[in-house]
């Protein structure tokens, strides 16, 4: 099946015949007679720097829509060949200069001398906040250098309060933090579906499984703290339908490029109360060796610089070098790695109890892109991009293991069986340590060409991706086993090394289609299909056929309607994949004399392994969207989107019950077991021992699954404006208005189920936690509920001949709902054991004429024998919460940006400007809460340029 | 000039100032509370104690030979005043009682307003004196050698207040019900089942009936949730390893000791455990009783107004019940006594202790009240506020020495 689908792909590229061998043909003469011969034009560029006059070296240079590229080498020059005749876009960027866009019209073998302008504050143009990326793809904000730093943003994190919808927030690198994108609660698929590609090479979280079972609140998105800002040159963060380029997505992600090119020694370091952050880069011109960039980064916080009880380290580098190998091969490596070091624990003036946590995060990674300029007809531009990245996470635990009842069991047993079991009457101090080592291979091959058809353009683009995700991490372990750090049924330790590792292949095709119906009228069009499939020769494979479609249509001179469809899917991650073995222990016997004599405690271990989940699918998101730009009649321009990101069947646990029988060991077992010396008082570990012949009780437990399944529900809808007033020149200020209306709404589609009520049982049953049966209600009927709607005014001083540019920035948030509803529910059927002693369940439904029957203790209906639990007692009424609605509040922050001459240059900020943080009561209690808490921050930043 | 302007200045100022009205300062309040004797007797009701307690500052005046007790020079404020005295069986045989049986009169006004001059009149009631009562819980818990919180050795306990001794086998030992939202006000219990004819019970205990358990006099019933030494690891704590029952867990986390007999457990409202779930906060009450009834009969009742739920309490009948004890969480705000779950014919008051969120190894205790035949009597008034104080010293079976 999966080989239908790349087989194309693979065909189309070996088409191409990828002529290395063109590497040697470095004659211009002789490129000049084969492009005559193919009847295209040469469009040779000069890029060089306006004031210096020198070449710039290693620039991204463009031709749209064609999608033609190239880089500049060594002597600022690059050569686009076998160009059709006509006009087209020439986009160029490169790092620390003004992008340059303008039109070319190629008649002939054309040659351009271009001048870029390094970027400063005395220029008229600056970009200090997000710019909305072109109609007709995916919608998304592109954040420049500019704007990074006048944010004086410490990390990819603080990057976020840019994009319209995003409340502004203090920097604050010791607390992890995710994209998450267009939804108003933090939501443990979108945070893992959110997908942060570093230079071409999505950041893998597939292969970072968590102990223990399956957790809703853990969140497993990429870190985003983990990514130095000054290395940064631009993110683009995609809300929308992305380019089926991207995947193993849900929600949105975001694209980063880090600095290549010849830049000044730049030393950098901001500080404010809780956070300093320095950081010092360079990129070097090698001559014919090309150019090589670095970047060091340190950066330490405090959670609370009045208590020390939280702090964070990040030590981040990289090193890049870019070269154009031959003229028609250019290439870029990048070697990066990151220290990132948590530790929680008492403050330095309090007790020290020995209590503390810390986590380590190591990660080198190598990027390499490379780029060949084939200039065939159906093989314009081979890509390839290769990564490989390895993670050393370890986490530390030590704590107090609380007794409060004073006795623990210690816990070891991996298989079902009754074992006698050492124990602690006292509490005691603890180390649980984590290692997880995931390792992420990535690989793709993309090409791209273009067709020109009377008024239409296409730019089409393909590609085939691998990726490979493993761990070698030796998992969850105690320092000592008979002090274990999580004493219970999820603290068996798990070594990661043991999952299987996860393959992924994938392949994609995207047409860019543009047709030009008068110089009014234009319709753009992207339209993509993706495919993917994981673990595809094995049971539990996914596969996801993912179209996605962007189109724009120019209505008038002044108003451009555009729409989208497209599915996004995230492939299940190891965890989910491979969940670890549940377990569940009763106590057998508890024989604790106080005289000297022998004492005993056995447990009952019950194992479910579910192995691996066959039934996964992946998690995928439907977005829809549709808006309207708008340019008003001066330089203002209004975009208003309104979309629908629907996820039916995210990562959830899955309930499913199995059942297994206890049984409590009568006196003389007891004893016999202790005269056989069976007591792990002293031991280690458990020690197996029979099961009771003739128990004193037997009981009937049922245990879940811990299966995974696709059982969280998720839909984010809402409108989000971007309105760019343009600027009052007298002012030297432009003003830009973001603001978004959003709604989210999660669910469960998980089989609800629940006990017997404690009500309706006697003692018997309500002492030991058992119910006869399991009650079945209806599902997805209960849910939560969050609106927001907000807006965020910008305005932008630009005073070019004071070099110097001051923002102010005020948030309101006008409304804020939420609601949690519970429905009230008939039971619609129970589970029983199926009496054969296989542990498996039955499932009986009552239907409406059952409601005024009975069902007995052991799990059969009667109509009459009303000695069982009366059917209609099973109801479950709630009284409906009423929605919680928060007051208005509003914030603001400042922040300036001054160069000093060329040598460099501070900014300065201040959140939460006017400390306003109120006390204000929301609709549902009286007792007024302080709002706006923690939004005050300031700091500074002085940069040098040498 | 310049002094002319001053004159005029403080004659203006004399002159307002004469204006202003001290009426609204605050002023002291007096007030009487006269002492009404029980239906059906007539007690001399002079010479007694009657005690007005604020924030545990108390103020004590004796009463005249009318009854009356007049508290003088009171900061307006809202106090509880309550007064108890005993009766021997021959005083209570002279005042109109129909038996020869020593009583206890008490009587309580709780949250009571005072802000001017006013007379309260203070019904009294007449309680026969209890051979059984309890004397001892330990709810609060504590704090282990690591700072951890240490549940396992709360504990009850019962004295033999009689020169008899007794036996205990049958005796019940009920928890009221202690939902962070009281489940039944003792309104609601008034106006459901008759005025302090009912109260809510959580969790039932029965000693068992399989042989007698005799009480000496002044001796003690020691009942907890695990009979170890909780003293490893926990100086706070007690050698229980000697009490007389131990309520057998069922959940593996408690150590049960096969030596101590157990006690049956009759109902228990929460899932998964069987012990004793004796509030840490202080929101205990215990109360004791003995029936012929069956007890897995009585009614059992939802939250009020409700006609479903997860838990279901049990409706006992007050007129049983042979002692009773109340703890209120004594909050940073205050102790509210709206939470009380124990009618005043049972616990005309409460006790409490320091701590507001239990772990500090306090124990609620009877004061000692005399030596009688050679051994203690303790304060029995049927108001915790008087008989009972707390303590974090006073070890299992232990008493204040009755100083004279």
């Amino acid at each position: 099946m999966p080989a239908k689908w790349i087989l194309p792909f693979l065909v189309l590229i070996s088409l191409c015949n990828v002529p290395l061998s063109a590497q040697n043909a470095t004659s211009r003469n002789e490129v000049k007679r084969e492009t005559r011969r193919k009847g295209g034009k040469t469009l040779t560029l000069t890029l060089i720097d306006k004031t210096y006059q020198e070449p710039l070296i290693m620039a991204n240079c463009q031709l749209l829509p064609i999608g033609a590229y190239a880089a500049t080498n060594m002597e600022g020059r690059a050569v686009f060949e076998n160009i059709p005749e006509g006009e087209w876009q020439l986009e160029i960027s490169y790092v620390g200069y003004e992008s340059v866009k303008k039109t070319v019209n190629v008649q002939g073998d054309t040659q351009l001398k271009v001048e870029m302008q390094q970027q400063n504050l005395a220029l008229q143009d600056v970009e200090v906040v997000a710019r909305q990326n072109t109609t007709g793809e995916a919608t998304s904000s592109i954040i420049g250098r500019q704007a990074i730093d006048h944010l004086q943003a410490n990390s990819l994190a603080d990057i976020m309060q840019l994009i319209p919808g995003q409340l502004m927030t203090n920097s604050d690198l010791t607390s992890q933090s995710n994209l998450q994108l267009r939804t108003l609660v933090n939501n443990n698929t979108s945070a893992f579906g959110s997908s942060v590609v570093m230079d071409g090479v999505p950041m893998s979280n597939n292969g970072s499984p968590t102990q223990g079972g399956f957790s809703s609140t853990a969140f497993v998105g990429t870190d985003l703290r983990q990514i130095s800002a000054d290395d940064i040159q631009e993110v683009e963060v995609v809300r929308g339908i992305p380019s089926a380029e991207y995947g193993d997505l849900t929600s949105g992600m975001m694209v980063v490029k880090t600095k290549v090119g010849v830049t000044p020694w730049q030393l950098k370091a901001k500080i404010n109360p809780g956070t300093q952050n320095y950081s010092v880069g360079k990129g070097l011109k090698l001559d014919k060796y090309g150019t090589l960039n670095f970047n060091f980064d340190y950066a330490k916080a405090w959670g609370d610089p009045r208590q020390k009880t939280r702090s964070f380290d990040r030590y981040t580098g990289s090193i890049g070098w870019s070269k154009d190998i031959t003229r028609k091969w250019d290439m870029t490596t990048k070697v990066r790695f990151s220290l990132g070091k948590d530790w929680s624990g008492n403050d330095p003036d309090a007790i020290d109890d020995g209590t503390s946590s810390r986590n380590d995060n190591r990660v080198i990674s190598l990027n390499h892109n490379g780029n060949i300029h084939l200039n065939k007809k159906f093989a314009r531009a081979l890509r390839y991009t290769f990564g490989l990245s390895f993670t050393e996470s370890t986490s530390r635990n030590t704590s107090y293991v609380s007794n409060s009842s004073g006795l623990l069991p210690i816990l070891t047993a991996r298989e079902s069986g009754y074992y006698s079991v050492p124990w602690e009457t006292t509490s005691y101090l603890a180390t649980g340590r984590t290692e997880s080592k995931p390792g992420n291979l990535f690989f793709k091959v993309s090409n791209s060409f273009f067709i020109k058809a009377g008024p239409t353009k296409q730019n089409f683009k393909m590609g085939v991706e691998y990726k490979f995700d493993w761990n070698e991490g030796k998992g969850y372990y105690n320092d000592d086993d008979r002090h274990p750090y999580r004493p219970n049924s999820s603290g068996r330790p798990r070594a990661f090394s043991d999952i299987p590792s996860l393959h992924q292949l994938s392949a994609y095709a995207e047409d860019n289609f543009r047709w030009e119906l008068n110089k009014v009228n234009i319709l753009k069009l992207q339209a993509g299909v993706r495919f993917s499939g994981q673990q595809m020769l094995k049971d539990e494979s996914t596969f996801a056929l993912s179209p996605r479609l962007n189109a724009s249509f120019a209505a008038t001179k002044w108003l451009e309607i555009r729409g989208g469809y497209g599915l996004n899917s995230k492939t299940p991650g190891m965890n989910y994949l491979y969940p670890d073995k549940k377990y569940a222990d009763i106590v057998a016997a508890n024989y604790m004399p106080q005289d000297g004599s022998e004492q005993i405690l056995i447990y009952q271990t019950q194992m479910y392994e579910v192995n691996r989940n066959k039934h996964l699918k992946n998690a995928t998101t439907t977005k829809i969207e549709a808006g309207v730009d708008i340019k008003l009649p001066w330089s203002g321009k209004l975009s208003l989107l309104g979309y629908i990101d629907k996820t039916p069947k995210g990562f959830g646990t899955l309930t499913d019950y199995v059942t297994y029988t206890n049984s409590l060991y009568a006196q003389d077992q007891i004893d016999a077991l202790i005269a056989a010396g069976n007591s792990a008082a002293n031991s280690n570990v458990s020690i197996p021992v029979a099961s009771p012949v003739n128990p004193t009780l037997t009981h009937t437990y049922f245990m879940t699954t811990g299966k995974v399944g696709n059982t969280s529900s998720t839909k984010n809808q809402g409108i989000e404006m971007d309105f760019d007033l343009g600027e009052i020149k007298a002012l030297h200020t432009s003003f830009y208005v973001s603001g978004a209306y959003s709604e989210t709404k999660t669910w469960n589609k998980d089989l609800e189920t629940a006990n017997v009520r404690t009500a309706l049982l006697t003692t018997d049953y309500t002492s030991y936690g058992l119910t006869p049966f399991k009650v079945v209600y209806p599902s997805g009927l209960d849910y939560s509920k969050y609106r927001r709607f907000m807006n965020t005014l910008r305005t932008v001083t630009h005073i070019p001949a004071l070099k110097m540019v001051a923002s102010l920035t005020a948030q309101a948030v006008w409304f804020d709902w939420n609601h949690s509803y519970t429905a009230d529910k008939q039971a619609i059927g129970w589970i029983t054991d199926d009496g054969t002693g296989s542990g498996n369940t039955v499932y009986h439904a009552i239907s409406s004429d059952m409601r005024n029957g009975y069902i007995s203790y052991a799990g059969a209906y009667s109509d009459t024998d009303n000695t069982g639990i009366k059917i209609s007692d099973l109801d479950l009424t709630y009284t409906d919460k009423e929605p919680t609605k928060n007051p208005v509040t509003w914030n603001m922050q400042a922040r300036l940006t001054k160069e000093l001459g060329k040598f460099g240059g501070f900014s300065c900020f201040v959140n939460n400007c006017l400390f306003y943080e109120p006390f204000k009561s929301s609709n549902k209690t009286s007792t007024r809460t302080q709002r706006n808490t923690s939004s005050f921050q300031f700091g500074c930043e002085i940069y040098f340029n040498l | 000039m310049k002094l002319k302007h001053n004159i005029l200045l403080a004659a203006c100022l004399l002159l307002f100032s004469a204006c202003v009205d001290f009426d609204d300062a605050t002023q002291a309040s007096s007030v009487t509370v006269q002492l009404l004797s029980p239906e059906g007797i007539s007690v001399d009701l002079g010479g007694h104690p009657v005690t007005m307690l604020i924030g545990g500052q108390s103020t004590i005046v004796t009463s005249d030979a009318e009854g009356k007790a007049e508290f003088r020079n009171i900061i307006p404020d809202v106090y509880d005043i309550s007064t108890s005295w005993s009766l021997s069986a021959a005083e209570y045989l002279a005042a109109g009682g129909d038996e020869a049986v020593a009583m206890t009169l008490s009587g309580s006004l709780k949250s009571q307003m005072i802000k001017g001059s006013e007379v309260l009149n203070l019904q009294l009631q007449a309680a026969p004196d209890r051979d059984i009562i309890i004397g001892k819980v330990y709810f609060a818990g504590s704090k282990d050698n690591n700072n951890r919180s240490y549940m396992a050795g709360k504990y009850i306990e019962l004295f033999n207040q009689s020169d008899d001794s007794v036996d205990v086998s049958g005796l019940y030992i009920g928890m009221t019900e202690s939902e962070s939202t009281q489940a039944w006000t003792l309104q609601n219990l008034n106006d459901t089942f008759g005025y302090q004819q009912a109260i809510l019970l959580k969790q039932i205990y029965r000693i068992p009936a399989d042989q007698p358990y005799w009480v000496e006099p002044g001796g003690t019933v020691l009942i907890c949730n695990s009979a170890t030494d909780h003293t490893d690891g926990n100086d706070n704590e007690n050698d229980l390893s000697d009490a007389d029952f131990e309520v057998k867990d069922v959940s593996g986390n408690y150590q049960n000791n096969p030596a101590v007999p157990a006690m049956e457990m009759i109902y228990q409202v929460y899932t998964g455990t069987s012990v004793m779930n004796l509030v840490q906060s202080g929101l205990a009450g215990v109360v004791i009783f003995r029936t012929e009834q069956n007890v897995s009969d009585w009614q059992k009742v939802y939250k009020f107004g409700k006609s479903t739920g997860l838990l279901q309490f049990v409706v006992c009948p007050t007129n049983i019940i042979q002692d009773g004890m109340e703890s209120l969480t004594n909050k940073t705000t205050g102790i509210d006594v709206t939470t009380k779950r124990l009618h005043d014919n049972i616990d005309a008051g409460y006790t409490y202790i320091n701590a507001t969120s239990g772990w500090n190894g306090e124990v609620v205790y009877r004061k000692t009240k005399a030596l009688q035949n050679g051994h203690k009597v303790l304060v029995d008034t049927n108001n915790s506020s008087n008989d009972f104080q707390a303590s974090s010293t006073i070890k299992p079976r232990e008493y204040d020495d009755y100083e004279e």
